[in-house]
């Protein structure tokens, strides 16, 4: 049975006096977690990787992607699929992803780690990301609880996108080839 | 637990309560795993932007023709032709062409079937997942299978054994089990801001902003807001937050037919 209690009085061109919350940090998964959910019962090695300049160009061309990708969240399993973490900028959030890559280089799944909307923020502050540690119950926000029931403006994930092809290109030219050991 | 994946051209995330009785973590997220696969079927049939969606086959479909189809596009589209007539037809899918020419919708080899033409109810159902076109249509689900795919989600879900939890597709959320769960909703005026709008148990509620959404008749947006509809299923959520839009009017009859609550905020 469907129970509604609206906190607002609703009526059509209500100015709203309620107070605002500022929009934050949303974590999804740890990279553990993310490894068990795109390789489940499968041993990853890191692997990672120095990005040469030829590399990170190639990887920009084909994504319009600027800054540059760090070579470090990379591992690989014994049959020869890879799992990469990466972040994307967009124009108000920062995404931090897995994408899993079978052997035959298709993507085996995607995964988002975290979604931090920036407004203005300097998200790469962790001072201002601790701040969101450590919330409790009482606070106005529960972090994870309350914050995820959101209805309003969609997101777009076209900065992904884009990601996810400078992740394929660093696989096809960097990873796939690389020696197994 | 909560897990997210980019579909639907959106964030898709689902939660469900770590409490659940007697089920493993690894159930759970086979769970999650099958509610995402429903997700992925419904954007794989229903998809504007993927030229090999079925709905991009019943685009190139000529007047007269009949094709067969998937049964939850059959569903899709006969909740979308009735909302279209119980609107009278404020509600029409048929306006893809419109959001093609706004630059919306990505252009297709399609039969460029003029856009006052174009129309849900142009579609029979002959039974058994048949259908037949009485003109070619450009139609975009866009404002329907969002909230479609999030049933689904909760249906698979549900299905796993799981009771309580909440998915959400970019603001097409649907929460179910015992709990009660706080609805915020981003504010029209200040996209940082979010205002608490109330707590909802076993029911759905969309939002949609003016931007996206285009009168039928006259190719005007609204004016701009947010408009939110809750409702007991998310497809009906979705699809009246439209209504709403273009009607202006927070107790238009419809929302009485499906027991749905209207939320208008004014930029």
């Amino acid at each position: 049975m469907m129970y509604w209690k609206p906190t607002l009085l609703s009526i059509a061109g209500l100015a709203i006096t309620a107070s605002p919350i500022l929009v934050q940090a949303k974590i999804y998964v740890s990279i553990e977690q993310a490894q068990q959910l795109l390789f489940p019962n499968q041993g990853l090695v890191k692997r990672p990787i120095i990005i040469s300049k030829a590399l990170q160009e190639r990887m920009r061309q084909a994504s319009s992607i600027r800054y540059p990708f760090t070579g470090e969240r990379i591992w690989k399993t014994s049959d020869g699929s890879w799992l990469i973490i990466d972040e994307v900028v967009g124009k108000h959030e920062m995404i931090t992803y897995a994408v899993g890559i079978a052997p035959n280089g298709s993507v085996k799944g995607l995964e988002i780690l975290e979604y931090v909307e920036s407004y203005g923020y300097e998200v790469a502050d962790s001072k201002w990301r601790q701040q969101f540690i450590g919330k409790t119950a009482s606070d106005p926000v529960k972090l994870n609880q309350d914050i995820q029931n959101i209805s309003g403006a969609t997101l777009s994930s076209k900065h992904l996108t884009d990601g996810v092809k400078r992740v394929l290109v660093l696989h096809e030219l960097a990873l796939k080839s690389s020696v197994s050991k | 637990m909560i897990r997210c994946k980019p579909m639907l051209g959106t964030y898709v995330e689902i939660q469900i309560d770590e409490a659940q009785v007697g089920l493993t973590s690894r159930q759970t997220h086979l769970a999650i795993d099958e509610a995402f696969a429903s997700i992925a079927l419904v954007q794989s049939l229903m998809g504007f932007h993927d030229r090999h969606s079925e709905l991009s086959m019943i685009n190139s479909y000529r007047a007269d023709e009949s094709l067969e189809i998937h049964p939850w596009t059959e569903k899709v589209l006969k909740t979308a032709q009735f909302i279209c007539q119980e609107s009278r037809g404020l509600f029409d899918c048929g306006v893809g062409r419109q959001l093609v020419n706004k630059k919306l919708l990505p252009l297709h080899q399609i039969n460029h079937v003029p856009s006052n033409e174009s129309s849900i109810l142009s579609i029979q159902f002959l039974g058994n997942q048949i259908i037949r076109l009485t003109q070619a249509v450009c139609l975009d689900l866009g404002g329907i299978a969002k909230g479609f795919a999030v049933d689904e989600a909760v249906r698979a879900l549900k299905l796993c054994g799981i009771q309580n939890g909440v998915v959400n597709a970019g603001g097409d959320l649907r929460v179910f089990g015992r709990q009660s769960h706080t609805v915020l909703l981003r504010s029209p005026r200040q996209a940082n801001e979010l205002i608490q709008i109330g707590s909802l148990r076993e029911g759905a509620i969309a939002t949609s902003s003016n931007h996206t959404i285009f009168h039928p008749q006259k190719g005007s947006t609204p004016i701009q807001g947010s408009y939110s509809i809750i409702a007991q299923e998310c497809i009906y959520a979705d699809a009246l937050t439209k209504v709403l839009a273009l009607s202006q009017d927070a107790h238009h009859p419809i929302f009485k037919n499906y027991q749905a609550e209207s939320l208008w905020l004014p930029a």
